[in-house]
């Protein structure tokens, strides 16, 4: 994936939200402000790395409940929060659920930057893997039907000669359409075909 | 002072409701009773054609005696069934008394034979013609038309009864000393029944009984029958007695007699009431009169003939005349005098008259008839003089009858000299000297009737002259041997006679032309005699007026005790009234109707600043400042003619004036009373400024509490914390934003000065707002700008102390105060002090909150140091403070859990900002103790 990563900002406090996105430019890092969390919802995410740095005591909305908001519409997006309150059981609860970092106003700048790259290299890692996702399956999409349950039976463990068995065909046109598989698939070696068939089907990867 | 109620008047009795004054016992107890009377379609609540509804509306309703209303009539006694009973009881107890005295003196043995044979014939069948009396008596009542006359009448029938209760008693005692038959009413009523002296009253008693109109009745027992008997058998039996020695029968019958003058008086009242509701009544009374009367009288001269035949016999015609004199003077009291047409006023009350004769000086009543013995002609004109001179001088009357030795003309000489305007007396016609020749001896024999009827009619027509009394005198010297008896017998008429009216009569004897006898007759027929002993004027009374002056003295003393009586209760009552309105502290005004005091109690000092006496004789608006007399007066005059009130009488805030000139706020309360036909309003009047100011005090303390509770809640709970760490980190958070960025832009050369600028504004920008929000804060703490006033300590200690008394209850903690007495008064804001104080109490029980194993004790303690300084600590059993002692005083520092640790540090800079000092020390053997100082007011600092 590539495209510039992006910070959202979401804090009521006009101030707060122009130093920060001044301080996160001095590290190269873009940031968009919002100043509300309904504001942020309705912009599109783009396609890149980001990641939300957003106040725990935001007008009308709890962080706590926008992170509940944002899981349940799906929304995997890092959240750095920040509370201008020494609010400390709602900070355990925001890391249970998942928070990168909880900091408190005013906090130092390098714990800012810190966790925002945190939350952006996770992004990124989300990104990539999901790309990657998206990559194998295309992939595997483009296998025939018996190319796909022969390079299951094969991510199963499978010899030749027992697919050939199981399916009913020659042993030679198994290794004809495993090689095939293989090729489109762009696994280098078996191991390689195995992780990416159990990412694309960790399901199916029990059931058989 | 007069009683009042601070309410509405007492209602009376609904029956008397439109009877404006309180009413009598009388009144309440006799008035309107009879509901039956004049009731629609008949009397009582059965068929109109039940006989007692017919009878009732035949001899009732339908009399022809008749008023517009009967109620009006008040029995002049005022007589209760209580004050009958009362006053009967003691009669009859004299009269048991009377009794045991003589039979322990065994007097009926010693009665004559003879005298007992008459009692036997005229006394004891008394009880038949008594008992015919009550009957009729007891009719009247029943068909009497008004409650009053019915009680008037019963009461009558009652002392009836009494009479025959006595000839009952007499007749057994008598039977025991003489014979046997005495006691036999069987005996007695054959006497009754076929004796003939007596059937000429039999027939008119029984004919009485069935006189059936209510009216009638009352005619003929009251007016004639009853006065008749009563004349007969009190007044001459009672004489005949006496000549026979027997005093008892004589003062029984006197006591009756006083029963009898009751009933005569009540008569009269009603005759005259009767007559000015309806004067048709009095041709209708005479006209019953004129039947009744002859048949009174044949009864009456029945049975004087047994007078006659007692052993000192009386001439019957003499008791006749007496009894008929008696009657008529009677009549003319009720104002039915056949002969004259002119109202004669009966006396009510007894009037003195000053005698003009020293020795009796102004002892002479009206109806007074004396005598005077003289020996020389100077002598008697002297006292002569002095007689008719006062007569004169009062406007009265006087008629002089002169006889040998005295001419008239030496008496108009005596008289000119004594009285200054002698001549226009005579010419007012208020005096008249006569010979005795023409008053008594026209036609030169003396006729007595002629005389007597004479005298009525001079009477009659000087009181038709509207003078104020008649005075008489007239010499005896001109009478008889012969004439003597009848001359006596005139005087005892006239007695009578004057007995009512506004006469009195002198008259004169020779003691010259006087034997023994003729003396002793003439004091007996007068009331009291004078004659000269030594030079001077001496009073000879007799045993008449000495047994009625001892009843009046008696009567007199019994009157007086139960006035006494009711006085003692009156004052007792009136003195509680006078103790609660006097020790009331609210001020007491009464005013009448013009609106000026009448009275006013000590509490109008306290309250007004005017003593009592000061304000009686003022109008009532000097009691209210100029805006508010208009208004009242306007309210005043509209309530007296509309009787609609402006204000609320049970208590209206208004505003009072107080003689310094200073209005205050006063809550008033009003009645009215209305006495003497007189409109009394009274007012009670509270100063309710210190009320008022208490209130607002109230108003201002609760305010103060709100205000604390709020801190306190604030301090103790760090709410203050979220609000003022949120509001500051904001901006300093964008300012150590910036300022980082700024540094790493820096560090990487990188920074852009216009960028630098523009951050750089920022963090000012942002660093004002974040002292913005601490100078609100600051703001906030110090609400109000310092008001410094002399304050002491100890109070406001204890108001702390008093407000945070649930925190310690609820934290149970004990608290202690050791209070230096007397501490100088400080210069301080109250609710600074307060703060500081209710800052180091809240710390000192968080403090010991977490304290289980010893006992939780907050002491306050005050002293002036040697420095003249005041000093207060506050000392707790807590968990103590560290070794760092004065760190609790930096900002933030806080070893609370939810705390903010703000509290010591702004009490600290308001105890500095006082010139004092706050600091804090360990407390042996646990806890801490804050400790500040405060400047004494007035010492410099």
């Amino acid at each position: 994936m590539t495209g510039a990563p992006v910070v959202f900002v979401v804090d009521d406090d006009a101030s707060v939200r122009s130093s920060l996105k001044f301080l996160l430019s001095t590290v190269g890092l873009q940031a968009e402000t919002f100043d509300s969390a309904d504001s942020f919802l309705r912009k599109k995410r783009p396609h890149v790395p980001s990641c939300l740095v957003l106040d725990v005591r935001l007008p009308g909305l709890s962080g706590i409940d926008f992170q509940r908001e944002l899981a349940a519409r799906n929304i995997r997006i890092p959240i750095v929060f920040l509370t201008g309150h020494g609010d400390i059981p709602m900070s355990v609860r925001a890391m249970k659920a998942g928070a990168v970092e909880f900091l408190t106003k005013p906090f130092r700048d390098q714990d800012l930057l810190d966790a925002v790259r945190v939350a952006l290299d996770r992004d990124r890692a989300r990104c990539d893997q999901e790309t990657e996702m998206a990559d194998f399956r295309r992939r595997f999409e483009s296998l025939t039907s018996r190319e796909k349950e022969v390079i299951s039976l094969v991510a199963a463990g499978m010899l030749n000669k027992q697919i050939a068995a199981r399916l009913g065909t020659a042993e030679s046109t198994i290794k004809v359409q495993r090689s095939r598989a293989m090729e489109k698939m762009e696994a280098e070696s078996l191991a390689d075909l195995i992780k990416m068939i159990q990412k694309i089907q960790p399901a199916s990867e029990k059931g058989s | 002072m007069r009683i009042v109620q601070r309410r509405e008047p007492a209602k009376t009795w609904s029956l008397l409701g439109e009877v404006r004054k309180k009413s009598s016992e009388y009144e309440v107890v006799t008035s309107k009773l009879h509901y039956h009377y004049n009731r629609q379609p008949a009397p009582f609540e059965l068929d109109p054609n039940t006989p007692i509804n017919v009878w009732y509306l035949r001899y009732r309703e339908g009399s022809p005696f008749r008023a517009d209303t009967w109620e009006g009539f008040q029995d002049p006694h005022q007589l209760t069934y209580r004050a009958y009973v009362e006053r009967q009881a003691a009669r009859e107890a004299y009269l048991d008394n009377l009794v045991d005295e003589f039979e322990r003196r065994n007097q009926d043995s010693g009665l004559q034979r003879h005298w007992v044979e008459v009692l036997d014939r005229l006394y004891l069948p008394t009880r038949f013609p008594i008992h015919a009396l009550q009957m009729a008596a007891l009719y009247l009542g029943q068909m009497a038309p008004s409650s009053s006359i019915t009680n008037a009448a019963y009461f009558q029938a009652a002392d009836e009864l009494r009479r025959i209760q006595r000839v009952a008693y007499r007749a057994k005692s008598l039977s025991l000393e003489h014979h046997a038959d005495l006691a036999s009413s069987t005996y007695t009523r054959r006497r009754w029944e076929e004796d003939a002296v007596w059937q000429p009253l039999r027939e008119t008693f029984e004919k009485m009984l069935i006189a059936y109109d209510w009216g009638e009745t009352f005619v003929a027992l009251n007016l004639v029958v009853k006065p008749i008997f009563d004349a007969i058998f009190n007044l001459k039996l009672a004489e005949l007695a006496r000549a026979h020695e027997d005093a008892l029968l004589a003062l029984i019958l006197d006591d009756f007699e006083l029963d009898s003058q009751r009933s005569r008086d009540w008569t009269v009242a009603l005759v005259r009431y009767a007559i000015a509701q309806r004067s048709a009544n009095t041709a209708l009374i005479k006209q019953w009169m004129d039947h009744w009367k002859p048949l009174a009288y044949r009864g009456m001269e029945g049975i004087v003939k047994l007078f006659g035949q007692a052993p000192r016999p009386v001439e019957p015609e003499a008791v006749s005349e007496k009894v008929r004199a008696a009657h008529d003077a009677f009549l003319a009291g009720c104002g039915l005098d056949a002969a004259a047409v002119t109202q004669v006023t009966p006396i009510a009350k007894i009037e003195l008259e000053k005698s003009g004769i020293d020795v009796i000086g102004d002892m002479v009543a009206w109806g007074a008839h004396f005598c005077l013995f003289y020996e020389t002609k100077e002598d008697l004109l002297d006292a002569l003089t002095s007689y008719c001179k006062s007569g004169l001088e009062n406007g009265e009357y006087c008629l002089w009858v002169v006889t040998e030795p005295l001419t008239i003309e030496q008496a108009i000489a005596a008289l000119k000299q004594a009285v200054p305007d002698f001549d226009r007396h005579v010419a007012d016609g208020c005096v008249e000297i006569v010979s005795a020749n023409d008053f008594f001896l026209q036609g030169g024999k003396f006729d007595r009737q002629r005389v007597a009827e004479a005298m009525v009619a001079k009477l009659a027509d000087i009181w038709a002259r509207g003078h104020a009394g008649v005075r008489l005198t007239g010499d005896t010297s001109w009478v008889t041997k012969q004439d003597w008896i009848p001359f006596c017998e005139l005087e005892d008429s006239i007695n009578h006679v004057i007995g009512n009216q506004r006469l009195a009569v002198l008259c004169t004897y020779s003691l010259a032309s006087c034997g023994a006898y003729e003396i002793l007759d003439a004091v007996r027929t007068h009331q009291f005699a004078l004659a000269r002993r030594d030079g001077n004027w001496v009073i000879i009374e007799t045993a008449a007026l000495n047994q009625a002056k001892a009843e009046i003295k008696r009567l007199n003393e019994e009157l007086e005790e139960r006035v006494v009586e009711r006085t003692s209760e009156l004052m007792k009552a009136e003195q509680r009234y006078r103790v609660m309105i006097q020790t009331a502290s609210d001020a007491v005004v009464c005013m009448d109707e013009s609106g000026v005091i009448l009275l006013a109690n000590s509490a109008t000092m306290e309250v007004f600043g005017y003593e009592p006496a000061e304000l009686i004789g003022k109008p009532l608006t000097v009691l209210m400042p100029e805006f508010l007399r208009k208004v009242h007066e306007d309210g005043f005059r509209r309530y007296m003619a509309t009787g609609q009130r402006h204000l609320n009488w049970q208590g209206t805030e208004l505003t009072g004036l107080h003689k310094n000139g200073q209005a205050f706020p006063a809550e008033i309360s009003f009645g009215e009373e209305t006495a003497d036909g007189q409109r009394i309003f009274t007012g009670f009047v509270r100063n309710i400024s210190e009320r008022k100011q208490a209130g607002e005090l109230r108003a201002s303390l609760q305010a103060t509490q709100g205000e604390l509770a709020r801190i306190s809640r604030l301090t103790t709970m760090g709410e203050l914390t979220a609000s003022i760490a949120h509001e500051v980190n904001q901006p300093l958070t964008a300012i150590t934003n910036n300022g980082s960025a700024c540094l790493r832009l820096l560090a990487n050369q990188n920074l852009d000065p216009e960028v630098l600028r523009r951050a750089l504004e920022e963090i000012v920008a942002d660093g004002n707002r974040a002292s913005a929000v601490i100078a609100r804060i600051r703001g906030f703490i110090k609400k109000a700008p310092a008001q410094k006033s002399e304050l002491d300590v100890n109070e406001v200690i204890q108001e702390v102390l008093a407000l945070v008394s649930p925190e310690l209850q609820k934290n149970r903690v004990a608290v202690r105060c050791e209070l230096g007495k007397p501490l100088p008064l400080v210069l301080a804001d109250r609710v600074q002090l307060q703060q500081v104080l209710l800052n180091l109490i809240v710390n000192g029980i968080e403090a010991m909150s977490a304290v289980t194993e010893r006992p939780r004790a907050l002491v306050v303690e005050s002293q002036v140091e040697e420095s003249g300084d005041l000093m207060v600590a506050v000392r707790d059993s807590g968990t103590g403070i560290s070794s760092e002692a004065d760190r609790v005083f930096t900002p933030f520092f806080t070893t609370k859990v939810n705390g903010m640790g703000m509290g010591l540090p702004i009490s600290r800079s308001l105890v500095e900002g006082h010139g004092g000092r706050l600091w804090a020390t360990s407390n042996s053997p646990h806890g801490a103790v804050f400790s500040f100082t405060l400047p004494a007011a007035g010492s410099s600092s």
